[in-house]
């Protein structure tokens, strides 16, 4: 294939050189204006067509139609090097050649394009040849590999593959434990572009090879730790998927990363462990499934991140917060709700997760706890999931959250989310994205009614004294809070709210119009927030002007819609 | 119109015709006052720019047309520097060659395979032999076959 390929550019070199051929101008003045489009135009089409993503392995897709079109076509895509610097190379879609198929069959179907071993090394070195001496993004995935099935011909082409690393920018690995060792002895003080690096450690990766396999993983790892990685001068993000490995492990250059994405597939403490490292990071994104051990950080040392500025804290990460000095963050993200529960149970599946998986022989101490956890998760998602909201407003963070911009996603509505308000109180930024059902109701209006502007008295303008049903408010709610405390978000300019109108569907006609509640509180907030105020807030002397919003979204999902824009 | 800027002359407009210029000003006009796309310094910073083939479902009525006129407004957004027309145009033309084999889109757009017999045998041909191939198929067959079995005992 290579070769043909140069031979086949050369002819088109010189086809270049020389006047168009007859053929060619026949077709420039034949029936598809397509044939008129300038080549800049035809560069701009190809680019809109998202080839990044695409199996390189796969000859009937991404690039490689484009250049069997038509020589101009081909002439066009070929020379064209950006068109070739994102490899995405999916090992697993390998049609495996019989003779290499030992002990397992192959887990796709052959597809139009897909690769036998013989095609890797061709198809990946064509490519990378077209791609010049171009930085290029990386994704390699080989889940199923296993050195003792794997032919010369696949070793070739991963071989072929790690020769560009030093071109790599942005590299995303979901390979297995094993695969990931071997390859990063390759890549030892190779990467020397290297921004972004993405590790994807499958829990299938774990569970698929014998338990004697996995058992020597573990062992070689914890004598050999993972280090190829500390040796890149300019890697900055780092995304961690799966199973996460101790940092005593997975060896990065910590100091030297300014942003962080943890989501991992089990239960594994590592948050803490990441982030006491990390001490230099501006952007943190970090998923948490599972219960926290009560006051497990209460007596752990606050970790100081003095460039933290935006925080995004998914499913039950909320927690991250007890442990947290972050003097300068600015955005707050919290999700939770529905998708935490339905990811939860995906994940966690009993067939999926059975002990059994669990059932091998592990060297090191902290396979055990690995398997510990997966346990003790076990038991408590057939409890309940904690609630970030709840936990939050029962443990409020040790330190101030000097917050600009806070987001939350509750979806079904937590009652703790006012709470949650209450640690930001200058924030200028609000977006809330909630679940509002019919049982709910009482919540959400409550919640409408707090972000309200209050008047000095601390009540809503034109509102007798005794119309707060206080018999109404959540368990807990303190009314003495509200004393004193004239209005809350006094700095709020940008709100955006989004209500996901729950159990609608059941609803017809007039029951379906009485969630117009929804949208009546929502525009009580903001005719109450569109004009300037002077409020009082407590302490002698302290004023503060109540901000004007400047930018409000409203939107009610499924039914009605409406946005304001304030001038 | 990057090197006319402002001026009172007329612009000659010789490569745009006036059904194609109609569409065109039915475009600017229902898109007048939005604020101009982002310079395309920035794209190329943003990795996590969303490279979309997305269409609004308005531009999406707008630029159902026949192959030719399509075309044709691409080269006049071209001319008039009228960027995110340009953009709708070639998104459009993307959607119609993504997912598409060589000889569907040489249909599509009638376009000559201008390809001599033996280069298209060296390109198109897999590598490896036909009988690897089909060899490669039936044991993939004999594969699932043997997990269905599997599968039923179970």
């Amino acid at each position: 294939m290579y070769s043909n390929s140069r031979l086949l550019i050369g002819g088109l070199a010189g086809c270049r050189a020389s006047p168009a051929p007859p053929l060619s101008s026949s077709v420039r003045t034949g029936s598809s204006k397509i044939n008129d489009i300038p080549t800049e135009i035809l560069l701009l089409i190809f680019s809109q067509l998202d080839l990044a993503g695409t199996n390189v392995l796969d000859s009937s897709a991404g690039t490689w139609p484009l250049t069997k079109v038509s020589k101009r076509w081909r002439s066009i895509v070929i020379n064209y090097p950006s068109f070739w610097s994102n490899l995405t190379v999916d090992f697993d879609a390998v049609h495996r050649s019989p003779s290499s198929v030992a002990e397992r069959a192959p887990k796709r179907p052959l597809g139009q394009g897909a690769a036998v071993d013989a095609d890797v090394k061709s198809l990946l070195s064509t490519y990378i040849q077209r791609s010049q001496d171009l930085p290029l993004t990386v994704q390699i995935r080989w889940r199923n590999y296993d050195s003792f099935t794997v032919s010369e011909e696949l070793y070739d082409g991963i071989g072929t593959l790690m020769s560009t690393s030093r071109r790599w920018t942005s590299a995303a690995l979901d390979l297995t434990l094993m695969l990931l060792y071997e390859t990063s002895l390759v890549l030892y003080d190779q990467l020397p572009l290297l921004r972004r690096l993405k590790i994807k450690l499958d829990q299938s990766t774990l569970t698929r090879s014998s338990a004697r396999r996995v058992g020597n993983d573990y062992r070689i790892l914890s004598t050999f730790p993972l280090d190829t990685f500390q040796i890149a001068p300019k890697l900055k993000r780092v995304e961690l998927e799966g199973v996460l490995l101790p940092t005593r492990v997975l060896c990065l250059p910590w100091k030297q990363l300014t942003h962080l994405y943890v989501h991992p597939s089990v239960n594994t403490p590592m948050l803490y462990d990441y982030l006491e490292h990390a001490v230099n990071v501006e952007e943190c994104h970090m998923s948490w499934f599972g219960e926290w051990e009560e006051d497990r950080y209460a007596a752990m040392p606050l970790l100081h991140l003095p460039q933290l500025t935006k925080l995004v804290l998914d499913e039950n990460a909320g927690s991250v917060l007890e442990f947290l000095d972050a003097p300068c963050l600015e955005v707050l993200h919290i999700k939770e709700g529905e998708r935490a529960y339905s990811h939860a149970s995906r994940a966690y599946r009993p067939d999926h997760f059975s002990p059994g998986h669990f059932d091998f022989p592990l060297g090191s101490r902290w396979g055990f706890e690995l398997i510990d956890n997966v346990r003790l998760f076990l038991e408590q998602y057939s409890v309940y999931p904690l609630d970030s909201f709840r936990y939050l407003a029962d443990k409020p963070p040790r330190t101030r959250l000097p917050l600009k911009e806070l987001w939350i996603e509750s979806v079904p509505f937590s009652r703790y989310i006012r709470e949650v308000l209450f640690l930001a109180g200058n924030v200028e930024k609000l977006a809330l994205k909630i679940g509002v059902s019919e049982r709910r109701k009482l919540g959400f209006e409550d919640l409408m009614k707090w972000l309200k502007y209050r008047n000095d008295q601390g009540r809503e303008e034109g509102e007798p004294e005794d119309e707060y049903d206080h018999q109404n408010m959540d368990e807990g709610y303190d009314p003495a809070e509200d004393i004193g405390t004239r209005c809350f978000l006094p700095n709020l300019k940008d709100f955006s709210l989004l209500v996901v109108r729950q159990g609608v569907s059941q609803l017809e006609g007039e029951d379906k119009e009485r969630f117009g509640f929804v949208r009546d509180a929502a525009r009580n907030v903001i005719e109450s927030r569109m004009r300037g105020k002077r409020v009082v807030f407590p302490g002698p002397g302290s004023y503060k002007e109540l901000a004007k919003l400047e930018r409000v979204w409203v939107d009610v999902r499924d039914d009605t819609e409406g946005t304001y824009v304030v001038g | 119109m990057k090197n006319v800027g402002e001026s009172d002359q007329p612009i000659p407009l010789p490569n745009v015709s006036s059904s194609v210029l109609k569409k065109v000003l039915e475009y600017c006009e229902h898109h007048r006052g939005e604020p101009l796309p982002a310079p395309d310094a920035d794209t190329s910073q943003d990795d996590t720019r969303k490279r979309t083939t997305d269409i609004s479902e308005w531009d999406q009525k707008f630029i159902t047309v026949d192959q030719e006129m399509l075309f044709e407004i691409i080269l006049a957004a071209n001319y008039l520097d009228i960027k995110s027309l340009l953009d709708v145009g070639c998104k459009t033309v993307a959607n119609m060659i993504k997912g598409k084999t060589p000889e569907e889109i040489r249909k599509l757009f009638n376009i000559v395979n201008d390809f001599t017999p033996e280069e298209e045998v060296r390109l198109l041909a897999l590598p490896h032999s036909y009988h690897q191939l089909i060899l490669s198929f039936w044991h993939h067959q004999a594969q699932i076959k043997k997990e269905n079995e599997w599968a039923e005992d179970r």
